[in-house]
């Protein structure tokens, strides 16, 4: 064997033999936001009072904001999950404006820093390829929201939820805004009351089947900033809808916040698909609160990647509140050096014949810290309630670490309920057993890594854009030596 | 007072973190001292009295604290090395407000027992643990164990629990565990109010075991509060809690299971798994099975299953001509002798049979 064969067959064995962590570069630019809006840093009943304005809110939003602040002073942080004390409110700009006179329903008229941003994330591409419509936010604005002929034509809505709130769906949005989740769930649920921008709202009628996704993409481009996007989605009886949301940001040295807030509203027989791939950068903290509603015979998915942030909490809930309602949860979470993240999800059964599945695995190296959580809750109603839960971790190396942490609440005997979950590293046995049918122990413990996470990257929107498939595809390139 | 901590607390609405223990931590000093009557056997001694808390029971701090500051002490039992004690020690327990306590006007009684087991040697304590009438709700009765298992030792307990109704009860136990040692814990719950129980057993020492099979029948309004917790923190240690009840009436628990591996555990293995039958509406079972991992080269699992019956598994029972309640009553009994034939010790067999017809 000569030199550069032999160079060549150690490259390949050491890309075979690691686990890379997520390569984000091609995420990590930036631009300047000197011509931005901003309000100063902090959190004040002012900024809070001009954010309002800025957004030109009816009354009861203006009051509703300013309601939200008082329940945020009076809450406390919780005193359970990663440590939070790095992010000191005093330091976030809440609002920033980019420098733009409005939203576009054109690429070609969006500011040309802010279009380039987005081609880079392969947003226009992959909306010009696959998507029924794509909303596209940066930093506190939607800047583009665009949605197909035909799909408005058979009465789908999909458009910035503020012009839908000053607009013909304004009673809509009233009715369901912050009703699923209200600003007394938690501190930054309050927090996103008091100082929410951007989202979208998406509104699908009975008996509609879209069967191309929508899409929104938050991008996060200013430093020491805030996004708090807020999504409505309301899917009536007998409809479907896939919703994909995306994000990301440039890495800073000083933290960034994103306390977004998710309300789906899930009708009688309609299902709903949600799915997210969250790769914010690594001094990000990931406070995102969702939450389902579904109805009689009705059924939510959610697909959750987890690859970026420094610290997250994420635990998308479902309440079933119908007889038959059905939840699925699948998801993965990646992580890496300098990343403690506290992902899982929430379940209540509400109704009679409920039945609810999770799946998650999660992989942990380099010193990143993985935590499980779960509560699943069958009330008295619920009878004849279904529900499981797998969950598995791999650890990579022993710097590492990993925490399941799941609960269960079940108030009646006429239930379900099982849970199983396994913690451990790659098994030498089954090393052995895929290398004694000719595999080579590379090429076997790479088999087992993609094998891992494959029943979840399966379930991933194979038709978002490049920006998934491309963190999917480096992680797997690896496998553990 | 909280007790029974979750190790790693979850979200507060979940009421799951840890148990309000009705326990004032300043009246544990003035408690009555109860005791048991031990049978001891052949290879164990009394050493005396001693001070209660030297290592950390399921529990927690503040009672440890309380126990510290109340200057509760109690028996002592010590095995010495290389000796297999053949007989159980037998150990009998009757809750009780009056008899051999002093009258003072505490509401409060607390035992402490403390065992040690030197290297290579082998012992079996059986406790009944029982009330002989119904209490009025005021007494608290406090049970705290502390076991210290050496080198290539073991050590079995089994603890019978069957309390009159209106008794409260908090067990405790503390369990250090080194090279090669293991405890194997065996509990019965048959009757009582209010219990409270939990192990902390640290697998201090490599290769060290540790097992723990409980069963409960819980009825009418009884309320059963568990915190175990499996500390790896040598390498090549083991762990596996199982766990399977019978919940009815409108009676209610909650059991918190912590497989803890600790950095340098490595190989190390830890399983959980709770098996809980409800036989109506108005019961409340919580369950949270926890894996704690810094350890890369480890292999913890849990599993939990909750409900009622499995349909198959009915429909068979009834084509063989069972009733459905009576399929219900054998099948909760099932999981209540699943763990009493673990007890090798006939007599103890025999008494829990006679407590159960």
């Amino acid at each position: 064997m000569d030199i550069k064969e032999n160079t060549e067959l150690t490259e390949n064995k050491k890309e075979k033999t690691q686990v890379e962590d997520i390569d984000r570069t091609i995420y990590d630019f930036r631009f300047d936001d000197k011509d931005a809006y901003k309000v100063k840093e902090g959190l004040t009943e002012d900024i809070v009072l001009q954010i309002s304005e800025e957004k030109n809110d009816p009354d009861w939003m203006r009051d509703f904001r300013l309601k939200s602040l008082e329940i945020y002073y009076k809450s406390d942080i919780p005193n359970w999950g990663p440590s939070i004390d790095g992010l000191d409110m005093d330091n976030i700009v809440t609002y920033v404006r980019p420098n733009t006179e409005r939203m576009h329903t054109d690429w070609d008229d969006v500011p040309e820093d802010i279009k380039t941003t987005f081609d880079k994330l392969g947003i226009p591409e992959a909306e010009r390829k696959s998507l029924a419509g794509v909303g596209a936010q940066y930093d506190s604005e939607v800047v583009y929201h665009n949605v197909r002929k035909e799909v408005e034509e058979r009465g789908v809505v999909y458009t910035d939820i503020e012009s839908a709130l000053r607009g013909e769906y304004g009673d809509m949005i009233r009715q369901h805004f912050m009703k699923l989740v209200p600003p007394t769930d938690h501190k930054f649920a309050a927090l996103h009351g008091a100082v929410w921008s951007g989202g979208s709202f998406v509104y699908v009628p009975a008996g509609v089947h879209l069967d191309i996704p929508l899409q929104s993409y938050f991008r996060l481009n200013a430093k020491g900033a805030g996004q708090f996007e807020h999504t409505l989605i309301i899917v009536e009886e007998g409809a479907y809808l896939h919703f994909i949301e995306g994000c990301s940001a440039p890495k800073y040295n000083v933290a960034n916040l994103h306390a977004g807030c998710v309300e789906l509203f899930v009708g009688k027989g309609a299902t709903l698909r949600y799915s997210t791939i969250e790769n914010w950068s690594k001094n990000m903290y990931n406070l995102n609160t969702k939450r389902a509603l579904v109805e009689e015979d009705a059924k939510i998915e959610w697909v959750s990647g987890s690859f970026g942030s420094h610290v997250s909490y994420l635990y998308p809930m479902s309440v079933l509140n119908g007889r038959g309602a059905r939840s699925e949860f699948t998801g993965v979470t990646f992580a890496g050096e300098g990343q403690d993240l506290d992902t899982g999800t929430k379940i209540v059964h509400n109704a009679p014949d409920t039945s609810s599945y999770v799946n998650t695995r999660s992989i942990s190296k380099s010193g990143g810290v993985n935590t499980f959580r779960s509560a699943v809750v069958i009330t008295e109603k619920a009878k004849g309630a279904k529900s499981a839960v797998s969950c598995e971790s791999l650890m990579v190396d022993n710097i590492s670490r990993s925490d399941t942490i799941p609960s269960m609440d079940v108030r009646t005997s006429d239930a379900d309920v099982g849970h199983e979950a396994r913690i451990g590293r790659i098994s030498d046995d089954t090393v052995f057993y895929l290398m004694s049918r000719g595999m080579s122990e590379e090429d076997a413990r790479a088999t087992i890594v993609r094998g891992f996470a494959d029943n979840v990257s399966k379930e991933l929107p194979l038709e978002y854009a490049v920006e998934m498939n491309n963190l999917i595809s480096i992680e797997m390139k690896g496998s553990i030596g | 007072m909280k007790i029974n901590r979750l190790p790693a607390p979850t979200w507060r609405w979940m009421a799951v973190n840890d148990s309000e223990a009705d326990i004032d931590a300043g009246c544990i000093s003035g408690a009555h001292r109860f005791k048991g009557v031990t049978e001891l056997s052949k290879g164990v001694s009394e050493i005396g009295e001693g001070e209660a808390v030297t290592f950390s029971g399921a529990f927690g701090e503040e009672f440890d604290d309380a126990m510290a500051a109340g200057g509760i002490t109690g028996e002592r039992f010590a095995v010495e090395d290389d000796t297999e004690v053949d007989a159980p020690v037998c150990q009998e327990y009757v809750l009780k407000k009056t008899g051999d306590q002093e009258e003072t006007d505490s509401k409060y009684y607390v035992n402490h027992t403390g065992f040690y087991v030197n290297q290579n040697s082998k012992l079996t304590i059986i406790q009944f643990i029982t009330s002989d009438k119904k209490d009025e709700d005021t007494h608290k009765y406090i049970m705290s164990t502390r076991i210290k298992i050496g080198k290539n030792s073991e050590v079995k307990l089994i603890q019978v629990q069957n309390l009159c109704t209106g008794v409260s009860f908090f067990n405790d136990c503390g369990i250090v565990c080194d090279e090669n040692a293991s405890f194997e814990h065996i509990q019965i719950v048959l009757g009582g109010s209010r219990t409270y129980m939990g192990d902390r057993c640290c697998l201090a020492g490599s290769k060290s075991r540790y097992s723990c099979d409980i069963a409960y029948d819980l009825k009418g309004s009884h309320t059963l509060d568990m915190n175990y917790i499996a500390d790896h923190r040598g390498a090549k240690t083991a762990s596996d809690i199982n766990v399977s009840g019978v919940m009815s009436d409108t009676s209610s628990k909650i059991f918190r299971g912590t497989i803890d591996f600790h950095r340098g555990c490595s190989a190390a293995v830890g399983s959980e798994l709770e098996d809980v039958l409800l036989m109506n509406d108005g019961v409340t079972n919580k369950t949270v099975p926890l894996i704690l991992c810094d350890e890369e080269d480890v292999e913890g699992s849990h599993g939990a299953s909750i409900g009622r019956l499995d349909d198959n598994l009915v429909f068979y029972l009834a084509s063989r001509g069972m009733d459905e309640e009576t399929i219900y009553r054998t099948m909760a009994r099932a999981r209540i002798d699943k763990v009493i034939a673990l007890i090798e010790d006939g007599d103890a067999r025999g008494r829990i049979e006679e407590m159960l017809s």
